[in-house]
């Protein structure tokens, strides 16, 4: 039975278990072969790439005519190379019971011997890719027809540079259009990798294309990215993405209670000075910004912060309703002089 | 009436201590010229946006004082040398 050969086949194998990450691993024709069920145009030195398992119903989605191929590989064959969370979504299409933390290697047991009404009811999906192969080979081809490229160029353009010597009988001449072509030739050596072939003049817009141009637009320019909004630990407005909840770290602003910052508006004198108990926060916001964040997880206290002598409070009507040369009225000094200039409009 | 404002950056000379400042000193600190074809009326200057409400300053600097440390001991001229509400 080709199904043992093959299980023997990756026990032998130097890693015989796919540790996470890394790439994906590619089945050889070998071992997909015996087992397929329906197939599209492929040879014996493509790979394989496994997709999904289902049954009959889910096969719809993955036509032949695709790159897929449908199979009834052997578990056991197959299993080695998948994800875990894979795996577990195969245990429980079997019903085999798996507890959560399984190692991968103990995975396959639960396996061993296997076999159940599902076995004969789901398949394995492949998708077909390039082996290595293939994919050297193409590379190398690709290489060389751009050497074939450069080489008939640069024949092209010593056949003009020997023409033009035998024109010319004067030397000056002969050595400047010689440079000249010589400079031409390498230049176009070196442009012609990166010069790729474009249409022109350009088709007309279609309806996917405008769309696509569109709908980028609107994603683009909706609410949810342009709106602006406070952080509560610095006051700066930050896009709405940029912001998390406040309470969702209530418990690391303790290193906000800094006390000399904050201030209890008075509208007597006779009233004590006294500070706002608590974080030193702007109250109105009830977001925070990723870079406060990003350091008041670390437990300090983020560069911007009100409570890193920032605190200004709120601005009074007092204040916000001074027209500009009665702000000049209320400032203890004077850093600017200023030139006004009035206009009169009939 | 259309005003434009420039300012220009000078060297700090001065910290008052007496707030609003006397007339004159705002001399220094602020020119203004009347541009257009006629010579301003006493109409004309009752529009301009330059007009200084003393009720507001004299509010803000209440505040300012209760509220701000560094007007704390600030004393209130309360425009004891002005006279004319334009400047």
């Amino acid at each position: 039975m080709s199904a043992s050969n093959d299980l023997t086949d990756h026990c032998s194998d130097p890693k015989p278990f796919a540790y996470g990450g890394g790439w994906q691993y590619i089945f050889t024709f070998e071992t997909v072969e015996p087992h397929i069920v329906a197939r599209g145009d492929f040879n014996h030195e493509c790979g394989f790439k496994f997709v999904d398992h289902v049954d009959s119903a889910g096969l719809v989605a993955y036509p032949v005519h695709k790159n897929f191929v449908h199979t009834v590989v052997p578990l056991q064959d197959i299993l080695p190379h998948l994800s875990l969370q894979m795996g577990c979504k195969i245990a429980r299409l079997h019903h085999i019971v798996i507890g959560s933390h399984v190692a991968k290697s103990d995975f396959i047991h639960y396996f061993d011997g296997h076999n159940c009404v599902s076995c004969t009811l789901y398949s394995s999906v492949f998708q077909v890719v390039e082996s290595k192969i293939q994919k050297d080979r193409n590379r190398k081809r690709a290489v060389r027809l751009n050497l074939n490229k450069k080489a008939a160029l640069a024949d092209d353009i010593n056949k003009k540079i020997r023409k033009s010597e035998n024109m010319h009988d004067e030397k000056t001449l002969n050595i400047e259009s010689v440079n000249l072509l010589k400079s031409d030739l390498n230049k176009q050596l070196d442009l012609e990798p990166t010069i790729e072939p474009t249409e022109f003049p350009p088709t007309p817009v279609d309806n996917d294309l405008s769309h696509k141009i569109i709908s980028d637009f609107c994603a683009e320019s909706s609410p949810s990215v342009l709106n602006e909004s406070g952080c509560a630990v610095c006051g700066r407005l930050y896009p709405i993405k940029q912001l998390t909840r406040l309470k969702a770290i209530k418990n690391m602003l303790t290193v906000l209670h800094v006390s000399g910052i904050t201030r209890i508006e008075r509208s007597k004198a006779v009233q004590p000075i006294q500070e706002l108990k608590g974080p030193v926060l702007d109250y109105r916001c009830n977001q925070v910004c990723d870079d406060c964040r990003k350091n008041l997880r670390k437990g300090k206290i983020p560069r911007h912060a009100l409570a890193n002598g920032l605190w200004l409070g709120a601005v009074p009507p007092e204040l916000s309703c001074l027209s500009f040369v009665e702000r000049l009225l209320i400032v203890h000094v004077r850093i600017n002089s200023c030139l006004s200039v009035l206009h009169h409009l009939g | 009436m259309a005003s434009h404002v420039i300012a220009f950056e000078t060297p700090i000379s001065k910290v008052y201590q007496h707030l609003p400042p006397p007339m004159e000193d705002l001399d220094e600190v602020l020119a203004i010229l009347f541009t257009g074809p006629c010579k301003p009326t006493e109409k004309d200057f009752q529009r301009t946006p330059l007009l200084v409400r003393r009720k507001q300053v004299a509010c803000a600097l209440e505040w300012l004082n209760l509220n701000h440390s560094d007007y704390a001991d600030l004393e209130k001229n309360m425009f004891g040398s002005w006279n004319k509400s334009t400047e």
